[in-house]
């Protein structure tokens, strides 16, 4: 079963994304809500996949995103944003996001996305 | 603040609120105020940064918030519902912001915006509105009326 960690500083975003993740199989090992939280459990957690809020306190999801692929340069990011502009889309997958989901998320969007990352 | 940036705010309010929550959002007044200052007691503030610059505000009564939420999780307790209520509008008016900024970029430039901040109360003193020219959009819905006080321009 593939091990997914959560950033997200909204805990209703978080919440809905674990029950979709939960009733497709996936096992839901963390959640953060900045981007200092979710590097630190990034390197606790080692999940498969985590997926990425941009918007978040202290550091933001894309800032972030490069500190954990710094470290771990293997680590499977789905940025998942109500932030869907283009560039920042562009400059998400250069960064090395695996793929980018855009708020309100369709739950086969996010599956197929996580499927996609863990091949 | 030109009456154009306002209508992506419209637009994305009436998109997300139908796909989110299953509510038809009615447009049914727009004004010119002299601040962001919202008109109702619960009020979620997002700041936009990047290549604009400027404030959102939303503003709910208690009973619509409530409501709304209500829809956003039909098959939560109600207090589930109640736990979750300032942060389900919270993602409500980032995911607004956020559809707004996607139609105010174009392939150009890159709006970012700030975390929600929740305000509960009409005199909330940790609240920071700016007192600048904002233009006031106000839609009705079947649980009440939704505010939202935009205030932005090109950096």
């Amino acid at each position: 079963m593939a091990t997914i960690l959560l950033a997200d500083d909204i805990s209703f975003i978080k919440m809905v994304q674990k029950e979709v993740l939960e009733k497709q199989g996936y096992e839901v090992v963390g959640e953060a809500s900045d981007g200092i939280e979710v590097i630190e459990k990034y390197k606790k957690l080692k999940p498969d996949v985590v997926i990425m809020d941009i918007t978040m306190p202290k550091m933001d999801g894309l800032n972030a995103m490069k500190a954990i692929l710094r470290l771990d340069s293997n680590a499977r990011i789905i940025v998942c944003s109500a932030l869907g502009q283009y560039q920042l889309i562009i400059d998400a997958i250069k960064a090395g996001a695996k793929d980018f989901v855009v708020k309100p998320f369709d739950p086969k969007r996010l599956a197929l996305a996580i499927e996609k990352a863990l091949k | 603040m030109q009456v154009e940036y306002i209508n992506p705010f419209i637009i994305s309010a009436i998109e997300i609120f139908e796909k989110v929550a299953n509510i038809e959002l009615k447009k049914s007044n727009l004004q010119i105020k002299k601040s962001t200052a919202p008109s109702n007691e619960i009020s979620i503030i997002i700041g936009i940064t990047g290549n604009f610059e400027g404030q959102v505000v939303y503003s709910f009564k208690q009973h619509t918030a409530q409501r709304i939420v209500s829809c956003m999780m039909p098959d939560a307790s109600q207090e589930r519902q109640t736990a979750y209520m300032e942060s389900a509008i919270s993602s409500l008016a980032n995911m607004i912001t956020g559809r707004a900024t996607v139609l105010l970029a174009g392939k150009e430039k890159v709006i970012y915006i700030t975390p929600p901040y929740v305000a509960i109360g009409m005199n909330n003193k940790d609240a920071q509105f700016l007192e600048l020219p904002t233009i006031s959009v106000e839609f009705t819905s079947r649980f009440g009326t939704l505010e939202i006080n935009v205030v932005i321009k090109p950096k």
